[in-house]
């Protein structure tokens, strides 16, 4: 007699009773006000016995529950064991979640209908709402200290050691000291006090910009099937122009820089028609969550609740595709969390816009372009192209007008009779940007400060338009330096020259806050699978222009004294070195700069990465013109769509698809994903294994592939870009979107994760198995299923040891991974994807190399099950000093296969003993040796593992400390504890 | 027997070493000294003989290598399993080991091998102001090898440094030696020539000499290191002594090397007992009584 499920039943007619009593509970199924109905067919089930299930059906305001299955559920919840299903009614979103993410629990189905419902039990019969309501009734808000009274915030700067330099070096034309290190935080009043209010600032949801989409989509229609058949590209341009045009206009007090990404100090964008609705069941929670936690007000969840995510439903990214194709298996797969991560349903941003030509046109040029191109174009899918275009660019011009006048607006407020010194300054300050603001960005800047300002004002538009997760800034010293050397040509005394590149550090500074106004919703799950990390807008400097010439100028180095007295994790600075071109001087600043911050910038070898993309096609001058994005993945800036982060894709579950001949342990005993290639007592020697292991990978591909053009093609239709389409080379010229493949370049890319855990388990299967035929490789395969737990393993793992490991050794394991890099790389890229470009390889992880950890079972190499793989391509740690041999075998590795970059992280401590300029000589010895023996990329944690421990028993000390995970910077006290406990593990290697 | 002119006997490779010189180096052990000081803290690079190392912490008790051994000269039952009397260190046990348990204590290079294994790191040494250090046991106990080692190296352009005991023979050091270093770390134990026969096992007479020899002749940088030994080096007297004689010789820059207690561990691997116990770290009244002894001279914070 199934008992479950009747206890179950009896939870779900509480639920019924409650919500038919009670009109407020009512209105969150059928709501007369908005039209929302919530109809749903939910099955819950086990796998381990099908009598125990039941369902509840919601229909026109009436629910239904049934104790056995249903025909036709919108979403099934298949639980593995009777007793997790049992969990049910006690269970906290994010322990739902938890189950998902470890497949003790999987859906089939429309995820919105799970969240929705789960919001449902939070909100009825959990009463999150009451607790939530004690909680705000609590807040106070913090006392902001005004301007005028505020004296110092430069505290975690005061480790920092500078050095001069006495002489102008690259191409270096006005800076005294390039290193400009004279300056500290506090010599700039107005960064040191906007960097307080950030520090004050707590991270609020934010629903503008939903509110608005959703409006606009409720009048016009989202959807094709909603009856809206406006070309693609049109209905965004309506959109953005809508959004934009009623976005408020806010300058944030003292800040030069007017424009705010969302009406809240640090605010959170939401993006309903990606992967919002997640966060559904967490509105009543999300400001009390352990990690991340975000404020949010009553009426943001009002709205939210009742307006935004009703409507986007079935509209969103995800459960389009699912609708249109059958629920294909690529999907599934991705829905057990285990394969791959898709970012196409969260956003497509991963690119670069072209500055350049917006900052040469102006958007009343570009608007002339796509007024004369729609009338050159007889086509009606063109010019509809065109017209898009034109309404996304008049949108920022609409917001641009409403800045102005707010800028007058405040200035007006201030009486001149009764102000203090610095408020009538304030006063002039505005009104000299309410007129600015009427010339730029509508009219090509002509100044640093225009150029900014409109650089901006763009930014905020793009992000508007598009989710922002990964949309970088490229390379804005190479573009702005010509504003600064426009300036410095009308000034002629010492003293202004001074005066001016300090205004210049300022401006910039002033931008870096502002791009870290916002930070990404993100739903608790992803406070386990991407912990810690902002939308990673990279910003990069350094290297060399198109024809090959030093691109490293003043504003380099400007940029370089902004992040290190900054310290904030976005924008995320990579820096392009190109040796022998670049100066010795400039490296040498880079790693001071990376010392000073503990984390920050990447380091890349322009030599490396401009040969692996002239390889993929891209033509040498424009390779040249390369700009991280993301983390650390290139794009050619305004050429080049290449959503570098298209997928996260875990070789590990190949691996373990492979000795469990298709099937993975942790998604099912039973259900076989991947192709039969044999048990592991089949395989007759080692070819036969590393055979059916690239069969697994094959299978992973082909599905990731697959799915990744099915969510390509979804955007195509939802979601175009014309706005960003505006500003690259290609959509202008041919009339067609981004999306669509309209850009010069048209790849996308890929982050491979774990291979230095495969290396390893090819190279210790090889030699026990197959070499030295020490041991039968069921027997192998039995400890790893028990996780060598039984004291023959424990034996096990001591003879695992003592096989050399990727970083340890000479050639074979290199040899090792280079066969499998080679494999992926060419077996990506036989294929094409939905824009008609190829997929490129990279190998760098995110937080993925611990999610997916997190998820994966133990392995041949001695690692334990759920523990963190290593990051990017980071060798395994060893338990001694092995930075050479570990630099150079990731210096080994083909890097004209990882198109799409890689990283390597070294955690290395500087000894307190040596001075300021021996620490810069190491760290320039590790760095330019690897880069010599032909290394790509590189990144240093400079922070020791006891300073770590000590910052998560003690967090309020360290609420800036900044590590980079793979690819990102994060502070290190919002990181997860698994994430947390892997940095620490992480080697560390010391200058003594 | 081994024919030390062509090959050398090397304990160990260490690279990336920071502390034995500028910039980022490469550190090779020579095996063998002609000292034998009791706290020496590479015990395993003392002898010039061969010797096997067992960590007990990789054996997995499989008992395979006391079958295999011709000599039956492997007992578990003892702390360490080789019986030295019988041991022809024929190696098979070393072969058969699957955790790389026991291993040979060191290994012979060729100039060419020994070159070769160097000459990888040359980046990190250019990039880093860096190079190779001699170090060991005593480099200078194996000069024939070494002169021609140093040769190749020096065609290579590597920076060399040589950490040495002092106790060499000078005509044949000043001539195939000295040309091709660039620095000498020079240590200095014992004043006492007496209680440095005592603890090290020769008189210092020699060493002495080298040391002023090597100063008068100003062809090489030389940086005088004493090792801070407890009771032994680390006592008022000798550190005075030390202090008067170098200031004299109008020596500004001295290294002090700071006991660490870490190398017990090492002599049990090779079946050795432990003549000098002391355990402990430095304290920071020691340091205090130091520096003042030291105060005429520039050193690094130890």
């Amino acid at each position: 007699m199934p008992k479950v499920r009747s206890k179950i039943a009896n939870v779900f007619r509480l639920l019924k009773k409650y919500i038919d009593e009670n009109p407020e509970f009512q209105k969150e199924i059928y709501n007369q006000k908005t039209d929302f109905i919530f109809n749903a067919r939910l099955l819950f089930t086990a796998e381990e016995d099908e009598n125990e299930s039941v369902s509840i059906i919601f229909n026109n305001g009436n629910i239904e529950v049934i104790e056995e299955t249903i025909e036709n559920p919108t979403i099934t919840l298949k639980y593995k064991k009777v007793k997790d299903l049992g969990k049910l009614p006690r269970s906290k979103p994010e322990e739902i979640v938890n189950m998902l993410l470890k497949n003790q629990l999987h859906t089939i189905g429309n995820l919105s209908h799970m969240t929705k419902f789960f919001f449902l039990i939070t909100y009825v019969l959990l009463k999150h709402k009451d607790a939530y309501d004690e909680r705000i009734q609590k807040i106070h808000k913090e006392e902001i200290i005004p301007f005028e009274k505020f004296e110092d915030f430069s505290s975690g700067t005061e480790h920092m050691k500078n050095t001069i330099l006495n002489y102008k070096t690259d191409n270096v034309k006005y800076l005294d000291d390039p290193y400009l290190g004279k300056y500290k935080l506090k010599d700039f009043e107005r960064l040191n006090y906007l960097k307080y209010i950030r520090s004050v600032s707590k991270l609020e949801v934010c629903p503008e910009r939903s509110k608005l989409i959703t409006e606009i989509c409720k009048k016009d229609g989202y959807t094709p099937e909603d009856g809206n058949n406006d070309h693609p590209g049109l209905k965004m341009g309506k959109i953005v122009n809508y959004i934009l045009s009623h976005k408020m206009p806010m300058i944030q007090d003292w800040d030069y820089l007017p424009g705010t990404s969302t009406t809240k100090r640090l605010g959170t964008m939401i993006y309903p028609e990606f992967g919002a609705l997640f966060f559904w069941p967490e509105l009543y929670s999300i400001d009390n969550r352990e990690l991340n936690p975000h404020l949010i007000d009553q009426e943001a969840i009002d709205i939210l609740d009742n307006e935004v995510f009703p409507f986007w439903m079935d509209r969103n990214v995800r459960e389009y595709v699912r609708t249109k194709n059958g629920y294909p298996l690529s999907q599934k797969m991705d829905e057990h969390f285990v394969f791959y991560f898709m970012w196409k349903t969260q956003a497509i941003s991963h690119t670069i816009p072209g500055f350049p030509t917006f900052l040469k046109m102006g958007i009343n040029e570009l608007l002339n372009e796509a007024i004369s191109k729609e009338e050159e174009f007889s086509d009606s899918i063109k010019k509809d192209f065109y017209k898009g275009i034109q309404l996304a660019l008049n949108g920022v011009l609409n917001y641009t007008r409403n800045l102005a006048d707010e800028a007058v607006h405040i200035a007006d407020k201030i009486e001149e009779q009764n102000a203090s010194e610095m408020l009538k300054m304030r006063k002039q300050e505005l009104l000299h940007l309410g007129q600015l603001l009427l010339r730029v960005p509508a009219e090509p800047p002509k100044t640093l400060e225009e150029a900014i300002i409109s650089i901006w004002i763009m930014w905020i538009a793009l992000t508007q338009e598009n989710a922002h997760m990964g949309l970088s800034l490229g390379r804005l010293d190479h573009w702005l330096q010509p504003y600064l050397e426009s300036d410095m040509e009308k000034i002629s005394s010492d003293k202004q020259k001074d005066e001016y590149i300090k205004k210049a550090i300022e401006l910039m500074g002033c931008f870096f806050l502002r791009v870290s106004d916002q930070a990404p919703l993100v739903p608790d799950v992803g406070n386990y699978l991407f912990g810690g990390s902002s939308q990673d807008f990279a910003l990069t400097v350094g290297g060399v222009d198109e024809d090959g010439n030093n691109a490293v100028c003043d504003m380099t180095f400007i940029i370089l004294k902004v992040t290190e007295m900054l310290t904030l994790r976005d924008p995320n600075l990579n820096a392009r070195y190109f040796p022998g071109v670049n100066s010795k001087e400039y490296l040498d600043r880079i790693l001071e700069v990376n010392i000073n911050t503990h984390a920050t910038p990447s380091i890349h070898n322009d030599i490396q990465m401009i040969n692996a993309l002239t390889k993929v096609g891209i033509k040498l001058q424009d390779a040249r013109t390369w700009a991280a994005t993301g983390c650390v993945e290139p794009t050619i800036c305004g050429k080049h769509f290449g959503h570098t982060n298209c997928m996260m894709f875990n070789t590990i579950a190949a691996m373990e698809m492979t000795l469990n001949n298709g099937i993975h342990p942790v998604v099912s005993n039973q259900k076989r994903f991947g192709p039969k290639t044999g048990e592991v007592s089949d395989f007759k020697n080692n070819n036969d294994f590393l055979n059916a292991f690239k069969q697994q990978l094959h299978f992973m591909i082909e599905k990731s592939v697959e799915y990744n053009n099915l969510l390509g093609r979804a955007h195509q239709i939802l979601h175009p870009s014309p706005l960003l389409s505006s500003l690259f080379d290609g959509p202008m010229d041919k009339g067609i979107d981004l999306v669509d493949g309209g850009a010069i370049y048209n790849t996308s890319g890929v982050a491979m994760i774990g291979l230095a855990d495969i290396i390893d388990t090819l190279n210790v299967v090889k030699a026990l198995v197959y070499d030295r035929k020490e041991i039968d490789f069921n027997v192998f395969n039995d400890h790893i299923k028990n996780n060598f737990s039984s004291p023959e393993g424990e034996l096990l793992l001591k003879r695992i040891k003592s096989i050399p490991k990727f970083g340890t050794d000479g050639s074979q394991t290199i040899q090792l991974g280079q066969e499998i890099i080679d494999y992926v790389y060419d077996d990506f890229y036989s294929f094409d994807n939905y824009r008609g470009g190829k997929y490129l390889v990279g190998f760098w992880s995110m937080s993925n190399h611990v999610a997916f950890g997190n998820l994966s079972g133990a392995l041949p190499n001695g690692r334990k099950a759920y523990k963190p793989f290593t990051p990017g391509l980071t060798p395994v740690p060893s338990d001694r000093d092995v930075l050479i041999e570990n630099i150079r075998a990731v210096a080994a590795l083909d890097s004209e296969k990882m198109p799409n970059n890689l990283a390597f992280n070294v955690k290395l401590v500087p000894d307190p003993k040596d001075t300021h300029e021996e620490t810069i000589n190491y760290f320039r010895g590790y760095t330019q040796s690897y880069f010599d023996l032909g290394g790509m990329q590189m990144q240093f944690n400079v922070v020791s593992s006891d300073t770590l421990k000590d910052a998560m028993v003690q967090p309020e000390n360290y609420r800036w400390l900044m590590v980079r995970i793979s690819g990102y910077n994060a502070y290190f006290v919002d990181l997860n504890k698994e994430l947390q406990l892997e940095l620490i593990s992480r080697t560390e290697f010391h200058t003594h | 027997m081994l024919d030390l002119g062509k090959k050398g006997f090397i304990t160990d490779i260490k690279r990336n070493s920071l502390d034995d010189g500028p910039g980022i180096r490469t550190v090779i052990f020579f095996k063998g000294c002609p000292l034998s000081c009791i706290w020496c803290q590479n015990p395993e690079c003392m002898q010039l003989n061969q010797e096997i190392s067992y960590s007990s912490e990789d054996c997995i008790n499989c008992n395979e290598c006391s079958e295999i051994c011709p000599e039956d000269a492997i007992n578990f039952s003892l702390n360490y399993p080789i019986i030295i009397e019988k041991c022809t260190y024929c190696g098979k046990c070393i072969m058969h080991c699957k955790t790389k348990a026991l291993k040979f204590v060191g290994s012979f290079y060729t100039v060419k091998e020994l070159l070769d294994t160097i000459l990888i790191d040359k980046p990190f040494f250019e990039n880093s102001n860096g190079g190779i250090t001699l170090s060991g046991g005593e480099a200078t106990y194996q000069m024939p090898f070494l002169h021609l080692f140093l040769k190749q190296a020096k065609s290579n352009n590597i920076h060399v440094c040589l950490e040495t005991c002092g106790f060499f023979n000078k005509e044949p050091f000043f001539e195939r030696i000295l040309p091709f270093i660039d620095l000498v770390y020079f240590d200095l134990k014992i004043f006492d020539e007496k209680l440095h026969m005592k603890y090290c096992g020769v008189s210092n007479k020699k060493i002495f000499e080298n040391f002023t020899a090597l100063l008068d002749s100003k062809s090489v940088k030389v940086l005088p290191r004493i090792p801070l030994i407890p009771k032994i080096t680390l006592n008022d007297n000798n550190l005075n002594q030390w202090a008067n004689y170098l200031e004299d010789l109008g020596i500004k820059k001295i290294e002090l090397l700071p006991y660490n207690p870490l190398w017990h561990s090492k002599v049990n691997s090779i079946g050795k007992s432990l003549q000098f116990t002391h355990s402990e770290w430095l304290d920071a009244h020691d340091k205090v009584r130091i520096n003042k002894f030291f105060s005429a001279f520039e050193f690094r914070d130890i």
